[in-house]
């Protein structure tokens, strides 16, 4: 194809010209090429005004003469940035950039009585808009990551493979992705669904009842953007409960958590759906407990995974309030987006992560573990007898349903029992709390530790379905105390390591019965 | 309100239309298009625009029907909607009260008649529409239009809520349609659009109802069930409450037309239909005519049974049109030979993301029998039962 003398113009300019008869341009967006060298062409489309790219409809490309600089050798003739009035006159052509744009701007051109072409190279628009695409969508996770403190923890060049392909896979078939569409519940019904494919063994009895149905379940019916999805006892218990799955079996969990928070995000961005004040701070509250589970590394990750699909102005609004000070000239609305509120969690929540398996704690409580902690052990079991002991008759149909899936003889309670005898449980974990203090304030012994196994026990004859994720809670509490160190607060420890952690502690008891292990037929 | 969108936030090209609206407002101008390419978000941007700028015009913001009426107010800021009118046309009419700004939304529905009467009531008129979505054989032609009001047209075709396969049902149903989808988005792949064969009614209406009922307990919270005549609707409604075990409920009564004018509601009255299903505590309800209430789906999942022709300009996340048998009627007695097509049409194109088309003969209405590859064709589907008894994933 011959040479030509381009310029890239906004549909404003392009109108304005028209109705004006010239139009005042910087000689440097004015390139002359072949217009089927597309890396010539994308430099063409570099040279114009920002806007959004994915915008077909909002610019066009006019071919000039060839000698439409009149007296003048060439364009390198002209100053860099030398202002030159266009007239009308030197335009041979207008062209979208391609067939869609040239629709879109059919009328536009009949009501300036211009003559559209079509596109001079298709091919190249489309690489230039995806590459803007990509541009806008990696500067959009830098940011958020950078609202969030995160940055110093974002690594690009070494996002995990086996993560990225945890992240981005669905688990769910399509029938049961739109089963859980635009509900709270895709999140977790992802998170969950692929724990189950990832797991050698068959634990339908898990995943189909107890505090995992639960969970999946209450999130069922709404799309609730202003409230708490991620971090509470009952969501801790559930992921405790499968994670610890892959600790029976020697495997790395994968970060279920994390998996949630990334489909529910990405399901809602992708719908388009607008995310306010509210929504991303609760999205940075599922980031801390991110960061406290899994640690500073995937936090970052996962927070730039889901700031890729953030909307830029979404992003760019962010970023003005997060840091105001860094842009004068922007007038933000509130300062409610400091940082120490994007980071805080409620205080009352133990986030992390489970090293043992549950049913080594139940069996055998570590002394040691309350040496010193049991303060924070005796809160944390307050507070989760409390929530169990409100929640205990909502959940307690599915609680003898979970029973029976279990096989557990232990937990044939009747339904009506079960919600009585918990409040004399949780007056039992008081006691308990109280002697635990006792203890800490008394050095370690063996009848406090003796206690807190009496509790357990309790739990355990209960044997119900939320009886295990309370087991969870209060086995992790024991066991974050152990291992305080391998989560530090902005540490950057990967799951993995404390994976190989939990691997040195050996398996489990064979002695004991697990609650978590297999049902008899399900073994592979 | 979601369908509302900043300045900063509209296409370069809507920009540049709202701009030029609002620089030469004492002239009037048509901005066509589809519903969902914008064209109400900027009549809206343009009275707000007018209001800032204005010292204190008269605004009235004209509809065709009631359901739009409701639309159209909840997207006014606050600071906005004490100083504008929202009506339906016959009421403006009706009323013969005088506006120095009127703005007139689907004005291809509107009589040439109807059309002069408005004009002569306003003191500029601004329109918007598309004569290819016509569906009303009274309506006023472009001509008619551009005769009357000689306005400076604006083209709005790409409907950025509309799925390709969407779209590619549309234009399979309305092939002279210059319809352009929005840009293709990563969302396209969740978008589920059937063509169901039903052995019989019974579980045709059950399964339908199901599922829209289950959709509307979703994010959106509101389903769309839509029906080309009131007598389907009626059917339809008497076998869902079959299935439920309830007896039938009550049919629409018949607004005299002496009372229409004090009455909220124009032609059929809905009311005890409604109650019926509020009382037994079934989330589903009649929209139209007045009858009805969009508030309804803000906090709590809703059905909406409607007629085609009521749903438009509306939009909805699931879209369910059974009974598209055979026999459809649709507009028999129409000259124009698309205006059939027209209507279904519209119909399909109420949906964002999941459409559903049912039927109980042997084949579907002729007009769907040519759809595209990407649409799934499905015999005898099962009835949603007790979601908590199945397995959740």
């Amino acid at each position: 194809m011959a040479m030509q003398s381009l310029v890239c113009v906004l549909l404003g300019e392009w109108l304005k010209w028209i109705e004006l008869g010239e139009m005042r341009c910087s000689v440097t967006r004015i390139r002359r090429i072949d217009p089927a060298d597309t890396d010539a062409f994308i430099r063409v489309l570099d040279a114009a005004p920002f806007t959004r790219s994915s915008e077909e409809d909002a610019i066009v490309i006019a071919s000039l003469r060839e000698n439409f600089c009149r007296g003048c050798q060439s364009l390198e003739s002209f100053e860099s940035g030398e202002a030159l009035y266009l007239p009308f006159s030197e335009v041979l052509s207008f062209h979208a950039v391609s067939h869609r744009g040239l629709t879109l701007l059919r009328s536009e051109a009949e009501g300036a009585s211009c003559a559209l072409e079509a596109p001079l190279n298709e091919p190249a628009w489309a690489q230039w808009h995806r590459r803007i695409e990509e541009r806008l969508a990696n500067q959009s996770g830098e940011i958020f990551v950078r609202c969030l403190g995160l940055l110093e923890a974002l690594d690009l060049n070494n996002f995990n493979d086996s993560t990225e392909d945890l992240f981005d896979r669905s688990a769910l078939s399509s029938e049961q992705r739109r089963k859980h569409q635009d509900r709270c519940s895709l999140g977790w019904a992802e998170a969950f669904s692929l724990a189950r494919q990832l797991l050698a063994h068959n634990y339908e009895a898990v995943f189909k009842e107890g505090p995992i149905r639960e969970l999946v379940e209450s999130r069922m019916d709404h799309w609730d953007l202003g409230s708490e999805q991620f971090w509470n006892s009952k969501t801790v218990a559930a992921v405790n409960l499968v994670e610890n799955l892959f600790v029976e079996e020697g495997e790395v969990a994968p970060p279920l958590v994390a998996i949630a928070i990334f489909h529910h995000y990405e399901h809602l961005l992708r719908g388009g759906k607008p995310l306010g004040e509210r929504a991303i701070q609760l999205l940075a509250h599922a980031m801390a407990g991110v960061r406290l589970r899994y640690g500073a590394a995937l936090a970052a990750e996962l927070a730039y995974r889901i700031g890729r699909r953030l909307q830029t102005f979404q992003v760019a609004r962010l970023q003005y309030a997060v840091n105001p000070a860094g842009f004068p000239a922007v007038w933000t609305e509130s300062d409610s987006f400091s940082l120490s509120d994007l980071q805080s969690l409620p205080d009352d929540l133990d986030v992390s992560m489970p090293v043992r398996p549950t049913h080594v704690e139940i069996s055998k409580p570590d002394d040691h573990a309350l040496a010193g902690h049991s303060g924070d052990l005796a809160n944390s079991i307050i507070h989760t007898a409390d929530q169990l002991t409100e929640n205990v008759e909502q959940s307690a149909s599915e609680v003898s349903s979970t029973s029976d899936h279990l096989a557990l003889p232990s937990v044939q309670t009747s339904l009506k029992d079960l919600g009585s005898e918990w409040s004399e449980r949780k007056i039992e974990v008081e006691e308990t709390v109280a002697s635990a203090e006792d203890v800490s304030n008394a050095g370690m012994g063996h009848d406090g530790a003796s206690k807190v196994r009496k509790v357990k026990g309790a739990r355990k004859i209960k044997g119900d379905s939320a009886v295990v994720g309370d087991l969870g809670l209060a086995s992790e509490n024991t066991a974050s105390t152990q291992t305080g160190s391998l989560f530090p607060e902005a540490g950057v420890q990967s799951p993995a390591s404390s994976h190989e952690k939990l691997c040195e502690s050996g398996p489990a008891d064979p002695g004991v019965p697990s609650l978590l292990h297999p049902t008899s037929d399900e073994s592979t | 309100m979601s369908w509302m969108k900043p300045f900063s936030r509209l296409s370069e090209k809507q920009q540049h239309v709202l701009s030029d609206i609002n620089r030469n407002i004492k002239d009037t101008h048509w901005i066509q298009g589809y519903a969902g390419t914008g064209k109400t978000l900027l009549l809206v941007h343009a009275i707000e625009k007018l209001v800032d700028s204005s010292a204190t015009p008269t605004i009235c913001f004209i509809t065709f029907t009631h359901s739009l009426k409701d639309l159209v107010a909840s997207g006014l800021s606050a600071r906005v909607s004490t100083r504008v009118s929202v009506m339906t046309h016959k009421l403006f009419i009706s009323e013969k009260k005088r506006f120095d700004f009127v703005f007139l939304d689907e004005v291809q529905d509107i009589s040439v008649e109807d059309l002069k009467k408005i004009k002569a009531l306003a003191g500029t008129v601004q329109v918007a529409g598309d004569p290819e979505q016509s569906l009303y054989k009274e309506g006023a032609r472009e001509l008619d239009i551009t005769g009357l009001l000689t306005p400076k047209k604006h083209g709005l075709f790409e409907i950025f809520r509309l799925s390709k396969l969407i779209r590619e049902v549309a234009v399979a149903i309305l092939p002279k349609s210059r319809l352009v989808e929005g840009q293709p988005k990563a969302s396209d792949a969740d978008v589920s659009i059937k063509l169901l064969k039903f052995n019989d009614e019974k579980t045709e209406a059950a399964w339908v109802f199901e599922e829209a009922r289950f959709d509307a307990k979703g994010d959106f919270k509101a389903s769309a069930i839509l029906f080309s005549t009131h007598d389907a609707i009626m059917k339809f409604s008497a076998l869902v409450a079959k299935h439920l075990q309830l007896p039938a409920p009550p049919k629409w009564e018949s607004v005299h037309p002496a009372k229409r004018r004090d009455s909220k509601v124009s032609g059929k009255d809905y009311t005890e239909f409604n109650e019926f299903w509020k009382r037994h505590g079934i989330p589903l309800m009649y929209f139209g005519n007045g009858n009805g209430s969009l508030d309804d789906s803000k906090f709590k999942p809703m059905v909406y049974l409607m007629t085609y022709h009521s749903s438009k300009g509306l939009d909805f996340k699931s879209v369910y049109l059974p009974a598209a048998n055979e026999d459809l009627y649709l507009f028999p007695e129409a000259t124009d030979p698309d205006a059939e097509r027209r209507l279904l049409f519209v119909a399909v194109t109420r949906s964002r993301q999941d459409l559903y088309i049912s039927y109980t003969s042997k084949r579907p209405r002729d007009l769907l029998q040519g759809l595209p590859t990407g649409v799934v064709v499905e015999a005898s589907p099962r009835i949603r039962v007790n979601e908590n008894s199945e397995e959740l994933f």
